[in-house]
């Protein structure tokens, strides 16, 4: 992406808004891209204009060297809006094979790519069953199997865990971790950081539609120049004596507070420990 | 000629899959149902007929029905489809594939169109069974007068079901390219209706200005009947329930003039949906 | 203007210069399909009843929704409400104008049984009898004339309503020759009675006009089929003599009935 700009027009009358101003950026092959930013920063604009469903205003934009807004850009891409909805007539099977043909996946192959992406993401069990018994995770999981069918090399996912519970977003990270072992490049927005920070290699901050950060994870985390350690409970002279130890090294004891338990950690081992019980 | 062939059959996957997901709506199932209790009302009303035969009546109400239920399933279904796919961002999976957004609208029209045609082959097939039956009850009714043809031509039933099939299809397409300019699916099935009730008076129109004397309504009138398409050539059930032949070349023409309409109307739907921003 | 206000605009032009452009395919359906109904007939019909008679004909329901007005016509008529039952035959014949015996029964009852209902108001207000009876039939008998004038419209070819109009000439107007000429136009119509052709001869008699009615019997009793008591062959052939002795036709020049 090269000097994107995208105004929107007025619905009547008055200056067009600027839903992204400038914006340059190259996702390299392979990598894992985390895109953040406050609410109407335009991150769901240039994932679509990454896709073709919208044309920049200004500036250039190339998927695989093609440019975006033509149809020979999207081979090889798969897409899960947010929060996606789908006909609830139709069973998962119908609608993962409709997007498999529709993604020129060959008739003798069909069968095996549907089933395999569903599969994927852990809704075999239901695949024959009408959408609209399906509960939102499930809903999720099922656009994300419609992006995967096709074998994609680029994954662009807009909030793919939004109104996903804990254990989903864990399996979320899992399966990103596959796709970066399998050399897919991956690009998602999201507004739930710790995910963004586990399994991302590098992360772009948008603002007022602007490029404001575009940095590796590795590069952010080194950026506070300080150490969290963890350790058992001490008394306070433990404490002094740790201070003196740290100060005879050349380095300083900044804060000592009490750490709190991870709720998101309890909720997981929690729900883990039902799930060994109940089987 | 491989990229037209991938074309036409990307547009026939997408028209499956609309006709998959709008037979499956409850629409069609309840007009369907409303038709066949339309024509149980015309059978017990038929004792009431004062101006004309019993078939003549049965006829008369059951072209009228089928063509009212029909318009209400082109109209609605055709904005239910649109407006469902873009509302859930269904439309966005499809299009972030490589599929051009001219084949998703004339998938989408094909859907509607499949749609329209097995419901008025169900409906004209209900219709000519209970002809079949009441002329069965009328011994020596099927012949018909003497020196006159048969009561009921069912060949010309069938082509009169053809007929209707064209025009909700001429419908179907005025109702998408609202869609695809309008924000919202009440709007669009409030205008396809507007264009239906106008379509089949704008004969009216044109003669109520003229009388009225005013030059620039009667040229605005005379205009806005020329844009729209004029659903009162579509209007051949009179002729069959009369017992009158169907020329072929009434048919032909007819046919022409709504695959043209039907063409005008989705070029102009595709190109009102390429500057749609999503 | 903004892009959608253009884009809008680019819609209707294109759509109009289609629409001009498929005139010649519509053109040639029109006129095979027949003739529409006017929009002074649908001012009449809503000013009357309201849009659901329009939707009722939009829906295809019309004969239907007729037959119900034609009910509601026989309770007018049952109680000799005048106004009523003149406006809803107009009514009925609006909305459903196929029914050839929508316009027969209501030209006979605007011009016999209205006429009657006039007649009798107005010797009730003590007026000369004899000028008030003629000027009511002959007011009446035009009302029910421009009623069947509209009927043939929609029905070019049929004899009923030219005989129809044929009886309200003689009967109502007492125009001999009038009554004629609609008795001719329905004899030359498609399966038209016999008894149109006999009656044409016969008011040529009345009018004087006997060489052609002579010339005019002598035509049709040859095409007379001989066991059909409506066809009357024989009532034919005597006025044939009759109009021979009238006319002292010689006796080598008289008629021979075929296979005498």
């Amino acid at each position: 992406m090269v000097g994107v700009r995208k105004d929107f027009p007025p619905p009547v009358r008055g200056p067009a808004a600027r839903a992204l101003d400038a914006v340059t950026l190259r996702i390299p092959a392979g990598e894992v891209v985390g895109l953040v930013g406050p609410n109407g920063s335009g991150k769901s604009t240039l994932l679509k204009i990454i896709l073709g469903l919208l044309a920049p205003s200004a500036g250039t934009c190339r998927v695989f060297g093609v440019p975006s807004e033509r149809v020979e850009a999207r081979r090889g891409v798969g897409y899960l809006p947010e929060a996606p909805d789908f006909c609830p007539q139709l069973t998962g099977y119908e609608l993962v094979s409709y997007h498999a043909r529709l993604g020129a996946v060959p008739a003798r192959a069909l069968r095996v790519a549907v089933e395999s992406a569903l599969d994927r993401v852990g809704i075999t069990a239901a695949m024959h069953r009408r959408v609209g018994t399906y509960s939102l995770g499930m809903r999720q999981r099922l656009g994300l199997a419609q992006a995967l069918v096709t074998d994609p090399r680029l994954l662009v996912l807009d909030e793919p865990v939004s109104g996903v519970d804990p254990v989903g977003a864990e399996e979320f990270c899992r399966l990103v971790g596959r796709f970066k072992a399998e050399g897919r490049t991956v690009l998602f927005s999201s507004h739930l950081l710790p995910q963004v920070e586990r399994v991302c290699d590098r992360v772009v901050l948008l603002n007022g539609g602007r490029l404001v950060l575009n940095r590796s994870v590795a590069e952010l985390a080194g950026r506070s120049g300080a150490m969290a350690l963890l350790v058992d409970p001490l008394p306070v002279f433990r404490l002094e004596e740790l201070r003196a130890w740290l100060g005879t090294r050349g380095a300083a004891l900044h804060a000592v507070e009490p750490s709190r338990a991870n709720l998101e950690r309890v909720f997981l081992e929690a729900v883990g420990r039902a799930a060994v019980e109940g089987s | 000629m491989k990229a037209r062939e991938v074309a036409i059959a990307r547009i026939w996957l997408i028209a499956g899959h609309s006709f998959r997901k709008a037979v499956r709506q409850r629409l069609p199932r309840l007009l369907l149902v409303m038709l066949g209790a339309s024509w149980a009302a015309a059978l017990v009303l038929r004792d009431f007929r004062l101006g004309s035969s019993e078939i003549r009546f049965l006829l008369d109400a059951g072209f009228g029905a089928e063509a009212m239920f029909g318009a209400i399933l082109a109209v609605v279904a055709t904005a239910q489809l649109f407006f469902g796919e873009t509302e859930r961002r269904t439309v966005l999976m499809v299009l972030a594939k490589p599929v051009r957004r001219a084949e998703f609208i004339l998938g989408q029209f094909g859907g509607v169109l499949l749609l329209l045609l097995a419901f008025c082959g169900a409906a004209t097939a209900l219709l000519s069974g209970l002809l079949w039956w009441r002329l069965g009850a009328m011994p020596g009714a099927a012949a018909g007068a003497p020196g006159a043809g048969p009561l009921v031509v069912f060949g010309d039933v069938v082509l009169c079901g053809v007929v209707q099939w064209l025009r909700l299809g001429v419908l179907a397409a005025v109702t998408l390219l609202v869609a695809c300019y309008a924000r919202s699916s009440l709007f669009a099935i409030m205008v396809g209706f507007a264009v239906l009730v106008i379509g089949h008076l704008h004969h009216l129109a044109r003669d109520f200005y003229e009388l009225a004397g005013s030059t620039w309504t009667a040229a605005g009138a005379r205009l806005l009947s020329t844009a729209l398409p004029d659903f009162q050539l579509f209007n051949v059930a009179d002729r069959v329930a009369a017992g009158e032949p169907l020329p072929g070349g009434l048919l032909v023409g007819i046919a022409c003039y709504a695959l043209a309409y039907m063409g005008v109307f989705s070029a102009l739907a595709v190109f009102c949906f390429q500057r749609r921003e999503l | 203007m903004n892009s959608r206000g253009r884009e809008a605009a680019a819609i209707f032009l294109a759509l109009v210069a289609a629409g001009a452009a498929l005139q010649p395919v519509a053109g040639p359906v029109r006129v095979a399909l027949g003739p529409t109904v006017s929009a002074g007939r649908v001012i009449r019909r809503d000013a009357l009843v309201g849009r659901s008679v329009s939707v009722a004909v939009l829906g295809g329901f019309r004969a239907l929704a007729a037959d119900l007005l034609w009910l509601e016509t026989y309770l007018a008529w049952a109680a000799g409400d005048q106004a009523a039952t003149q406006a809803l035959i107009r009514l009925v014949t609006s909305v459903d104008e196929r029914p050839e015996s929508f316009w027969l029964n209501g030209a006979r009852m605007m011009a016999y049984d209205v006429a009657q209902w006039r007649i009798a108001a107005a010797d009730r207000t003590g007026e000369p009898l004899a000028a008030v009876r003629r000027r009511i039939r002959e007011e009446q008998a035009g009302a029910a004339l421009d009623l069947l004038a509209e009927a043939q419209r929609w029905h070019p070819r049929s004899a009923a309503i030219c005989i129809e109009m044929a009886n309200l000439e003689l009967f109502g107007r007492t125009d001999l020759a009038a009554a004629a000429r609609w008795y001719r136009t329905a004899a030359e119509m498609p399966r038209a009675p016999h008894c149109a052709a006999r009656i044409y001869g016969e008011l040529l008699r009345r009018q004087g006009c006997r060489a052609e009615a002579y010339a005019w019997l002598r035509h049709l009793h040859p095409h007379l089929p001989r066991g059909d008591p409506e066809a009357m062959p024989d009532v034919v052939l005597a006025r044939i003599r009759d109009l021979e002795d009238q006319l002292a036709i010689p006796e080598a020049n008289r008629y021979a009935p075929p296979g005498d």
